[in-house]
């Protein structure tokens, strides 16, 4: 079990820091204990396997938090302060989550959240001995750190349960509600057993967080890193604006985002040769991968190897990895529209690749990507319906539960594959994928209007930067509150840049909102 | 050696260099509503925001559009405007909120300003 990783670098390396945040850092053992007196009081509420909130914001007890659920053999939920105050206690009812843990940065939130929390709950606040102005609650339970019991040991877990659920992460749904991925002890395991033996670490290692807590490619990083005694650094949310400051002076070793941070770098010309010699790997996922940031990437970094992840929630992290060559062409050469390929499926993944009526494709053809296995999550949390359309049966191909992902790939000659985009109304921005429906489905609420509809644009290096909207029966007055509304109801990276209102939005052939007609507005006005 | 020269001509001229700091600071002063203005301008620009709207207090806790790939837009346009090149601290850190940004530019403006009267002298010599 990975959080036994965790627990044999804490034996192992009692002294050496685990995590490093704003400057400063905790040692494998003050985090195994600060883990197990969270996984202490967790256990005291007598409550079971169940969802627990984790409202915290890049500090020690995100990851004391995290380990000490897992210790607790419960289901980690996590939130976060950046999201709609109207999402976050969506996610906390759908999953009937009864007891939050809060840390200090997250306080000027949680007063806020506080008053929409109908069901009682009990929250937890391990670095925090009083809240000023309130001592208690009536309908909520308060436990402050001062009445958190503290712990002197810390062991390994036994009795691990592989089909309890770790975590559940919230996705973008195209109804317009999120869907809820359930992550098990199992999937979560033999993604990060398979990726662990990709990678030489050792305790001198210093990685990366760059993935918030509500993006499950956190989990990589954490384990990935302390199964070897590396750590973590957790970079500030302002640095990952453009972080090769960061990669400098912390010497990290290890770098894990989306290509989007990636550019940023490359365009405020930070990507200079042998500029970041420290790196010994870097990892990219989440968005399709432009050559030429590789290209650039690999001259600054070169003492680097240079992987591309693909995945989806869904798959439990990335399924498929490609290296880059960086001192032949090969690589450059195996892009398609100067973009990197996704690589070789896992093995022990099954794959295949089919037509719209599920007949394999002509090898070296594109077609829509299914996978199975144990990697391979079952099924949407409390949502048969979902569930059915998404995981399926292939009749000709067995029993087998399949997961459709909705991505159009191509495989070439050598088994590497080629993302070539979506099939549906999905986009990926900053990494997190969307459903443009679920935004379309908000902004026609706030503006009381059928006729609204948004698209991934602009589109640089194959890779979408922001979502923008149109709006018709509606007026240009009204934008500032439509925003506000979604902005409400949207985490960030889905609210829309700019909203355009015109007369009428043009319909193509077969009456469907003409996106390409759309787009030419905006390159006309560009 | 030429940072020697430069702090031994700073110290030998130092009446002058003072001077000069005072005129490009008038200057800076004089023209300070068209920095703020232009600041403002390439903020609404980068941000879509109303110009009328930013205030001391703008900044990404209050601008949604305010995302690290307009940050980056952000800072590109502001460099050209003001012909200045930022460093890694400076991005991150100090062009966070139109008050700092006011703030940050206007420094390095000065500074820019001095490095080149600096020069003028060393050149003359």
């Amino acid at each position: 079990m990975f959080v036994n990783w965790f627990v044999t670098s804490s034996q192992k390396y009692p002294q050496r820091p685990a995590v490093e945040v704003n400057n400063v850092q905790m040692t494998y053992k003050d985090l195994a204990l600060l883990a197990s007196k969270i996984a202490k009081v967790i256990q005291k509420q007598n409550i079971g396997n169940s969802p627990i909130g984790l409202l915290t914001y890049r500090s020690f007890i995100s990851y004391g938090g995290v380990l000490g659920i897992m210790y607790s053999k419960n289901i980690y939920l996590p939130l976060n302060p950046y999201f709609p105050l109207a999402r976050t206690r969506k996610m906390i009812q759908l999953v009937n989550c009864k007891v939050l843990i809060v840390d200090h940065a997250c306080m000027e939130y949680f007063f806020k959240l506080l008053p929409e929390l109908q069901e009682p709950m009990i929250i937890i606040f391990p670095d925090l001995k009083e809240l000023n102005g309130i001592s208690s609650d009536i309908k909520h339970h308060f436990i402050f750190s001062n009445e958190i019991e503290e712990v002197k040991e810390y062991e390994a877990i036994e009795d691990i349960d592989d089909d309890a659920i770790a975590y559940l992460i919230f996705t973008s749904g195209s109804t317009g509600e999120p869907k809820i991925v359930q992550q098990t002890n199992q999937n979560v395991f033999t993604y990060l057993d398979y990726v662990a033996e990709r990678y030489e670490l050792n305790e001198n290692d210093r990685v990366s967080q760059t993935f918030e807590l509500t993006f499950d490619n956190s989990i990589h990083d954490m384990f990935i890193g302390w199964k070897y005694g590396a750590c973590l650094y957790c970079i500030p949310r302002n640095y990952l604006m453009m972080p090769s400051g960061f990669i400098k002076d912390k010497q990290l070793t290890v770098w894990y985002s989306v290509p989007s941070i990636g550019l940023n770098i490359l365009r405020l010309n930070r990507l200079k040769e042998k500029s970041l010699p420290s790196l010994r790997y870097t990892l990219f996922c989440g968005e399709a991968l432009p050559k030429n940031l590789v290209i650039h990437w690999a001259k600054a970094a070169n003492n680097s190897t240079i992987e591309n992840y693909y995945g989806i929630t869904e798959t439990t992290h990335q399924i498929s990895v490609y290296k880059w060559e960086k001192d032949t062409e090969k690589s450059e050469k195996e892009c398609i529209n100067d973009i990197v390929p996704i690589g070789k499926i896992f093995a022990g993944i099954k794959y295949c690749i089919l037509d719209e009526n599920k007949n394999w494709v002509t090898p070296g053809e594109a077609g829509e990507l299914y996978v199975s296995g144990i990697q391979i999550t079952k099924g949407y949390y409390n949502d048969p319906e979902r569930t059915q359309q998404s995981y399926l049966k292939i009749p000709y191909l067995g029993n087998e539960i399949w997961f459709k992902t909705g991505d159009l790939v191509k495989e070439s000659a050598n088994g590497n594959l080629n993302y070539l985009g979506r099939l549906d109304n999905q986009v990926q921005i900053l990494g997190n994928r969307v459903e443009l429906q679920e935004v379309d489905c908000v902004l026609k609420k706030a503006a009381n209007s059928e006729m609204a509809v948004s698209l991934a644009w602009p589109v640089k290096n194959g890779v979408a930067e922001s979502i923008m909207a149109f709006i018709a029966e509606s007026e240009e007055k009204e934008k500032a509150k439509i925003l506000a509304y979604c902005k409400n109801s949207l985490p960030p990276y889905m609210v829309p840049q700019d909203i355009f209102f015109i007369d009428a939005i043009p319909l193509n052939d077969n009456g469907k909102f003409d996106k390409k007609k759309l787009i030419k507005i905006l390159e006309d006005q560009s | 050696m030429a940072k020697k020269i430069k702090a031994l001509m700073a110290r030998v001229f130092k009446s002058e260099t003072n001077h000069i700091d005072a005129d490009a600071l008038r200057a800076d002063v004089d023209q300070s509503s068209s920095i703020e203005q232009k600041i403002k301008t390439v903020m609404a620009q980068a941000f879509k925001v109303d110009i009328n709207d930013i205030n001391e207090d703008t900044s990404p806790d209050n601008v949604h559009q305010w995302t690290s790939l307009e940050h980056v837009d952000f800072v590109l346009n502001l460099q050209q405007k003001f012909d200045l090149e930022f460093t890694d601290s400076q991005i991150v850190e100090d062009l966070l909120s139109y008050k700092t940004v006011v703030k940050t530019i206007k420094t390095a403006l000065q500074e820019k300003n001095s490095q080149r009267a600096d020069q003028g002298i060393l050149n003359k010599l």
